[in-house]
């Protein structure tokens, strides 16, 4: 018996993206179950573990399953409709490009729009959708339960929370004294990142003055330079860029780029985990706090309402005074901060790797079904 | 301090202040249409702009054969030239918005039939190449 070919396909790759790594993950434990399976990009490989596609002529590279990652408008997935291979489509959601309206993105609107216009084609295209999330999964509109299985985007949580800390990170955290509120994710509209400025501003003023906030993301644009920065000058916040070397002092730290031990210690030194995100398709960064016991106070939208779970606070952002009560009652109240901390960890549990990998068990299981059953009717005909 | 009903009025009067601020800065995303009905009408918006876009690409405006540096000073011509129509009040932050995504999608794809294009030509070069080598 021959052994089953799985590839994968992206418009680019780069291992330490949240795509890219989910891809890596893939390929890891298809190769455990002896699958042959490769990783192509499209358009621009960043790591050495994909090869490339050749432009506008896929060679179809003999997969018996292709596992196309869709997330954004690319010539990838209409250049898959010559593809023989059982098609697989992973989707990852695309952001709506309203959220892109400034003129300095518009190539990333642009990219967005044409994702979403590509949806109906892709998706006629399909043999199994592979959604990331149960949102996602409504979103691509596959609409066939035994042709669709959920599974979350992949990545070791726990190898994370059970990093070293930088002692360093964690003595200038100590020394500040203050309460730390953390956000990660890219400085881009849809985060809102802006909102979380207003609410440190509001907490400061009514709930404690020795509040602080951490963003953690990169992306330099004009969002940060001329929105973020001017908004916190607006509010009296003072703002530092990549302390690295520096002490944690201004209100806002902005860490652009972190090593893994570095992103372990602030987890692991913050006091409340804020996502006032207006569209997410899972929200990994969530499961990343909760895997640190961190409490999590998350806006109910996208993604993120099925991501947290019960294991943090769900809250609409448009009713601040809520949402501000929640947080004074966290600070307050230790035994509730406890009792979160707690949820958390059960939440986060429920995404541990090892129930990652069963859910990749039952995925592969169903599919391997479903292909054998449409090979079967192929050599019938 | 304890959260009192005058600090909520305060409170309410503050995030209308912000949300009038997010207003200003197109960072309001409160009134955006939803993700379904959006799909649908950009899927048909979209379609005709390829149409168009299709039109357009056999008309190479390659430049050495390189169809991205085209599309690259195109893009940048516009962001300078949308900036200050903007600056100058002649057209709207919102309209200037929703034509630049029609342009910048009509760039991409002579951009992508320009590279389609270069790719064809080189092919076709490698093998007249490969036959004189044989002759």
């Amino acid at each position: 018996m021959t052994t089953l070919r799985i590839d994968q396909v992206l418009p680019s790759f780069a291992k330490y993206d949240a795509i890219g790594h989910d891809a890596f993950l893939i390929q890891k434990l298809l190769k455990e179950r002896g699958f042959e399976s490769g990783i192509y990009a499209y358009e621009a490989t960043h790591s050495p573990e994909a090869q490339m596609y050749e432009y506008y002529k896929p060679q179809d590279p003999a997969s018996d399953l292709l596992i196309h990652h869709f997330s954004i408008g690319s010539s990838l997935s209409l250049a898959l409709e010559k593809v023989k291979s059982f098609k697989i489509t992973r989707f990852h959601n695309i952001t709506p490009h309203h959220f892109f309206s400034h003129p300095s993105m518009i190539y990333t609107r642009s990219q967005c729009l044409k994702g979403q216009s590509q949806i109906p084609f892709v998706r006629s295209i399909t043999d199994y959708a592979l959604p990331a999330s149960i949102f996602n999964g409504k979103e691509f509109g596959f609409n066939r339960e035994d042709r669709q299985s959920v599974l979350p985007v992949l990545k070791n949580y726990d190898e994370l929370s059970s990093l070293a800390i930088d002692s360093s990170f964690a003595s200038r955290f100590a020394q500040t004294g203050k309460k730390t509120l953390l956000f990660v994710g890219r400085m881009i509209p849809h985060k809102s990142q802006h909102d979380l400025l207003f609410l440190l501003f509001l907490i400061k003023k009514y709930v404690d003055s020795q509040t602080q906030l951490v963003l953690v993301g990169g992306y330099d644009s004009y969002y940060k330079k001329d929105m973020l920065r001017n908004l916190a000058a607006d509010y009296n916040l003072s703002w530092q860029d990549d302390p690295l070397d520096q002490s944690f002092a201004a209100d806002v730290l902005h860490f652009s780029h972190l090593s893994p031990n570095q992103l372990a210690s602030v987890y692991h030194c913050s006091h409340l985990f804020v996502c006032m995100s207006e569209h997410e398709g899972f929200g990994v960064p969530l499961i990343e706090a909760m895997s640190f016991g961190l409490p999590v106070i998350a806006h109910a939208c996208s993604a993120v309402t099925e991501t947290c779970g019960n294991g943090g606070i769900l809250v609409d952002k448009a009713n601040w005074v809520h949402m501000l009560k929640q947080v004074e009652r966290l600070f307050k109240e230790p035994s509730y901060m406890t009792a979160l901390s707690e949820k958390s960890s059960k939440r986060a549990k429920e995404f541990s790797w090892n129930q990652l990998v069963c859910i990749f068990d039952d995925f592969l299981e169903k599919l391997l079904k479903v292909h054998t059953a449409a090979v079967r009717k192929v050599d019938l005909l | 301090m304890n959260l009192t009903q005058d600090h909520e009025k305060t409170i309410n009067q503050l995030a209308a202040e912000f949300k009038n601020k997010k207003k200003h800065l197109g960072l309001d995303f409160s009134s955006a249409m939803s993700s379904d009905q959006n799909t649908s009408f950009m899927s048909e918006h979209v379609m005709l702009l390829t149409k168009e876009a299709n039109l357009l690409a056999p008309l190479s405006f390659s430049k050495n054969g390189k169809g991205g540096i085209f599309g690259y000073f195109v893009k940048k011509a516009f962001y300078k030239f949308s900036r200050l129509m903007i600056k100058f009040g002649f057209v709207h932050q919102q309209n200037f918005n929703d034509l630049t995504v029609v342009l910048a999608h009509s760039v991409m794809m002579l951009e992508e039939r320009l590279i389609a294009l270069e790719l064809k030509n080189k092919q076709q070069k490698e093998r007249v190449e490969k036959k004189d080598e044989r002759v």
